[in-house]
């Protein structure tokens, strides 16, 4: 079952349009990273999923609903970010119980036993955590909501590495004994290599690429060698980045349809072959140029 | 007394309110501490609602209400009663003052306070005995027909040389009443107004006086308000 | 995960449960606005005065007019508070869509107005109290209207429904402002500017029209019927300008 279902959203501001025409669907029961660079508009994706705003043109639908104003996309959604808000005069124990009073699969026991594990004091208030604290409060709503569409907008800011590794571990495993649809986007891709299943990448507004990750790690390769052999071996080839090292050597990120023979053959002419991670592959698909911030310093 | 700390109160509760406020700006108000409030504010609230009931019914404001045609009776009837010599009728309440002198002169001057209108009767007495008797009499304070005719004050009766002076009573004589009132959200319905407005009958003070067969009052023509009573 | 099937009346009755847990600082901005304006009260809401033959008469008016009035400021300020962004995004944390959200509110201003109203008509109570033991009152009680249960009943009736239909305006005030800052100027001018209009031309104004529609509708069932009507116009109209407000832009 197809719990999204987007075709040619559009949302513009003012006169920028921040989403232009993104396509795209997700599966019931998996895990999806959104990445993309800072702007291009993965939040905005992500409130207009979760019901907060509504798009200018196109369609969306979450489990076969508009999701903006469906108590019945409410009840089984939840967005977490670090703008979460709730009313200041309740302490965090409060929050939690509000919580568990409104969303119908929530687990009190779970909720309490991570909330014990990460040290919260049950009488603090929330707006007087610091930001890694208040993370991982959200977090852990997010997680013991159990919401068959559970949406986190970079959930570790500010946490430190042990929280990050600490929630990752909890998210996996929740998901694995309580499988629900999940949508994380962040930044820290390579953190989550091992925990996705899907990655969506925007760029420009629009659905660049939406695949599973095991594709996404044999989709590109990387070559280092010569600078004129790495320009001959990747003329017909898609090329994704280059970048000069020293001074006749050029790495060069290209998609992957080399067969056994060719890869055989590079590494006859000294070329060096690495495999590319998802992480540094979406960072070179969704750059502006093709080349690196090294560009800034030359010539000084 | 009280009164006088009022402003002092109202100055105090402000600068607590705002200090409330400020502080409550840094530390959030518990939940357990505004509940006790509400519930405190509510008790007093009930306990002053029983015993304000209690307290209305027992207040040692006036029992008696009179009504507007009996209130314009007394004053007629009292006038009346002047008027014809008939004073002996007049009811012990209405009398509020009197004075006896002793004066021998052959004739004497009224002299009257000039923020003081009372209507004066002149009655002739059948000796000479050389007292002056002077009288003052109410028909009475009626505020929304409550009888507060035992506040008055009497005027003040002296005799100078050859002057008899009558004057206001010393001081300025105040009654403070205080009126508990429907607010505007039963008034609209049952009346009872939004004027505040109470009709205050107050009647002038007349005096009598007596004075000795042979004493003649001097300046006779310009005391037009003198007013021989005939038996 | 099975979706869950939601019920419209079960959120917002945990909705309204939470946002009086949460608003709950209201009640006790309530108590000191009330104590305040018994404070003010204390001086009598009025006065006549009285004064010849070397006699003066004050007679002060005492009763909870002011302390409705502060209450239905109160009430206005309250619901005004509850449209603003920060009290809206509130119920984006759980579960809710536009309409529950609004609905909850309006169940919290109702309950608000009860509590509101009732400690209001109740505090002459505490009025009477404090002027005849510490300020020396002089009661004129047999004309001060008697104690009857019914004139009491029928208060508290009319001023809770005055203040909920106050917090409807307010929560309406609110909703448009929400729509643009531009109506917190607009209204006030409008007002004013209607009022110099009427002045200039000799009419009564309109405010003074509307405000005596309910001010001086003597038939209580008909103020009954006219309050209701107005505020469920109020609120109705609110819940669809805020039905459309995007939240966490």
């Amino acid at each position: 079952m197809k719990v999204i279902e987007c075709s040619n959203l559009t949302k513009s501001y003012l006169r920028k349009k921040v989403l232009n025409q993104l396509t795209f669907s997700i599966e019931e029961n998996t895990i999806t990273g959104l990445i993309g660079k800072n702007g291009v508009g993965k939040t905005t994706l992500l409130k207009i999923l979760a019901g907060y705003i509504k798009q200018t043109s196109g369609e969306i639908n979450v489990f076969s609903e508009k999701p903006f104003n469906s108590l019945l996309v409410s009840a089984n959604t939840i967005f977490v970010d670090d703008q979460m808000s709730f009313p200041s005069p309740l302490q965090l124990h409060e929050i939690l119980q509000a919580a568990g009073s409104l969303y119908p699969n929530w687990d009190m026991t779970f909720a309490n036993r991570l909330f014990h594990y990460f040290s919260f004091d049950p009488k603090h208030y929330h707006n007087r955590l610091s930001k890694g604290k208040t993370s991982t409060f959200n977090a852990i709503i997010g997680l013991a909501s159990r919401a068959p569409l559970t949406i986190f907008d970079e959930p570790t800011t500010g946490m430190d590495a042990a929280a990050r590794r600490d929630f990752y571990r909890a998210l996996l495993k929740d998901y694995l004994t309580y499988p629900r649809t999940i949508i994380i986007s962040s930044h820290h891709l390579e953190e989550l290599e091992n925990l996705l299943e899907d990655v969506l990448l925007i760029k420009d507004g629009n659905n660049h690429l939406h695949l599973p990750i095991e594709e996404l790690k044999e989709q590109a390769i990387g070559l280092k060698g010569a600078e004129e052999t790495i320009l001959n071996w990747t003329k017909d080839r898609e090329v994704y980045y280059k970048n000069q090292i020293g001074t006749n050597t050029l790495y060069a990120v290209v998609r992957n349809e080399f067969s056994e023979q060719e890869l055989q053959l590079a590494k006859e002419n000294e070329i060096e072959i690495t495999s590319v991670s998802p992480s540094d592959l979406c960072v070179y698909l969704t750059g502006e140029t093709k080349r690196g911030i090294d560009d800034v310093f030359i010539d000084r | 007394m009280m009164l006088t700390i009022l402003p002092a109160a109202i100055v105090f509760f402000l600068i607590l309110i705002i200090a409330a406020i400020v502080i409550k700006g840094k530390k959030p108000v518990t939940l357990k501490f505004t509940y006790r409030l509400l519930l405190t504010y509510f008790i007093v609230l009930c306990i002053s609602a029983a015993t304000a009931a209690f307290v209305m019914g027992d207040s040692t404001g006036v029992k008696k209400i009179v009504s507007e045609e009996n209130i314009s009776k007394n004053v007629k009837d009292l006038e009346k009663q002047l008027n014809s010599g008939r004073y002996a009728e007049i009811p012990r309440e209405s009398l509020i003052k009197h004075s006896s002198f002793d004066y021998h002169q052959p004739s004497i001057q009224v002299r009257i306070n000039e923020y003081f209108n009372p209507r004066i009767f002149i009655d002739k007495k059948e000796l000479d005995d050389g007292v002056i008797d002077v009288y003052a009499y109410t028909s009475g304070l009626y505020i929304s027909g409550a009888d507060f005719t035992n506040q008055i004050k009497a005027p003040t009766f002296s005799i100078m040389n050859d002057q008899l002076e009558i004057n206001p009573p010393d001081n300025q004589q105040e009654i403070n009443v205080s009126m508990i009132k429907n607010e505007f959200t039963i008034t609209q319905f049952i009346g009872g107004g939004t004027t505040f407005f109470e009709p205050i009958e107050h009647n002038e003070t007349m005096i009598l006086i007596r004075i000795p067969k042979n004493l003649t009052i001097q300046d006779e023509e310009n005391m037009y308000f003198l007013q021989y009573i005939n038996k | 995960m099975s979706l869950s099937t939601v019920n419209t009346s079960k959120v917002v009755k945990q909705q309204y449960i939470l946002k009086l847990k949460a608003n709950f600082d209201a009640f006790s901005s309530l108590v000191w606005i009330q104590l305040l304006a018994i404070l003010f009260s204390l001086g009598g809401v009025a006065s006549q005065g009285f004064q010849s033959d070397g006699m003066s008469v004050s007679i002060k008016y005492f009763s909870a007019d002011m302390v409705i009035a502060f209450t239905m400021i109160w009430g206005l300020v309250t619901a005004i508070t509850i449209t603003t962004k920060p009290y809206r995004y509130y119920d984006f944390s759980f579960v809710t869509n536009r309409v529950t959200s609004s609905l909850s509110n309006i169940l919290y201003l109702c309950t608000a107005s009860v509590i509101g109203g009732v400690t209001a008509v109740m505090a002459k109570g505490l009025l009477i109290i404090i002027g005849y033991f510490f300020l020396d009152f002089q009661l004129l009680d047999y004309y001060s209207q008697p104690f009857h249960v019914r004139d009491f009943l029928i208060g508290n009736i009319a001023t809770v429904l005055y203040i909920i239909f106050i917090c409807s305006i307010g929560y309406f005030i609110g909703a448009l402002a929400q729509i643009s800052k531009l109506f917190i100027a607009v209204i006030p001018v409008l007002f004013v500017g209607s009022m110099l209009l009427d002045g200039m031309m000799g009419r009564e104004p309109i405010a003074m029209k509307i405000l005596s529609f309910y001010f001086q509708e003597s038939s209580f069932s008909l103020f009954v019927v006219k309050t209701l009507i107005s505020t469920v116009l109020f609120f109705a109209a609110s819940i669809s300008i805020l039905n459309r407000m995007e939240v966490r832009k």
